[in-house]
């Protein structure tokens, strides 16, 4: 796997809604509303957690699209890899001790 | 010239006229339910719909089919109005992945086109101006990890 991505605070909303249901595939807009981010903003996100091999992500079937009227432009969707929920897990788990440990240290830093 | 009198167009002895109309208005029956009737058009007397009642039924139905059809056309209008801008913003993207990205952005956007006019230009200017260049950086940065 690739170098860990950044864990912003978007990229943690994402990780937080793909972890309420990991084995769900999930689109673009579907996620960015999910996660209360704005539309437009997650595809960054998405190709960054990509390439860091926590996620993988698949053309939806052109069986679903002729279903659908009037037809409309495929979605990509996005689910974790084998082993991109743990992963996610622990990276959240360790971005919140993180903020954790710095809310408790930063008064004592600015007492000095 | 005259002037015509204020006092004279809002006088009491109007209002007073009125009252006894605007109280008789809750006591009056209500109209049929056209619905109701067409529902029972296997009944014989059903099936007899005076001509004064499908006179009024008819337009309705035909306004409401007609705005039905013109919002599907609407949000399909411009769903396909923002492509050009949308393969514009492409250009940002490294030319391998440029398909791949056009084509989801797209399908975002057709998905806007129920929503209001302010989301869909808001998600225009958030692909221009934030997302595609950090997709590009994100894309290009990755690309040189795998070749590095």
């Amino acid at each position: 796997m690739a170098k860990n991505p950044r864990m912003t605070l978007q990229t943690q909303l994402v990780l937080r809604t793909l972890l309420e249901t990991p084995a769900k595939a999930r689109y673009g807009l579907e996620l960015s509303d999910a996660a209360g981010l704005p539309t437009g903003t997650i595809h960054p996100i998405l190709a960054r957690l990509e390439s860091a091999g926590w996620l993988e992500s698949f053309w939806e079937d052109q069986s679903e699209i002729e279903k659908t009227d009037p037809p409309r432009p495929r979605r990509r969707y996005y689910r974790f890899t084998q082993g991109g929920a743990e992963c996610a897990r622990v990276a959240l788990a360790q971005a919140y001790n993180g903020g954790q440990t710095s809310a408790r240290l930063r008064p004592a830093a600015e007492g000095r | 010239m005259g002037g015509y009198d204020s006092g004279d167009y809002y006088d009491d002895d109007d209002q007073a006229a009125e009252e006894p109309q605007l109280a008789g208005l809750s006591e009056l029956p209500s109209p049929p339910n056209p619905d109701l009737q067409f529902l029972r058009d296997d009944e014989a007397e059903a099936v007899t719909v005076d001509a004064k009642e499908e006179e009024l039924i008819q337009p309705r139905a035909a306004v409401l089919a007609t705005k039905l059809i013109s919002v599907g056309i609407e949000v399909t209008v411009r769903a396909e109005r923002g492509r050009p801008a949308i393969n514009a913003l492409g250009l940002l993207l490294p030319a391998q992945d440029r398909e791949r990205w056009t084509e989801e952005w797209m399908a975002e956007w057709v998905d806007l086109g129920s929503r209001p006019l302010r989301t869909q230009v808001a998600f225009l200017l958030r692909v221009a101006l934030r997302s595609g260049p950090h997709l590009a950086w994100t894309l290009r940065q990755a690309r040189r990890q795998r070749a590095g």
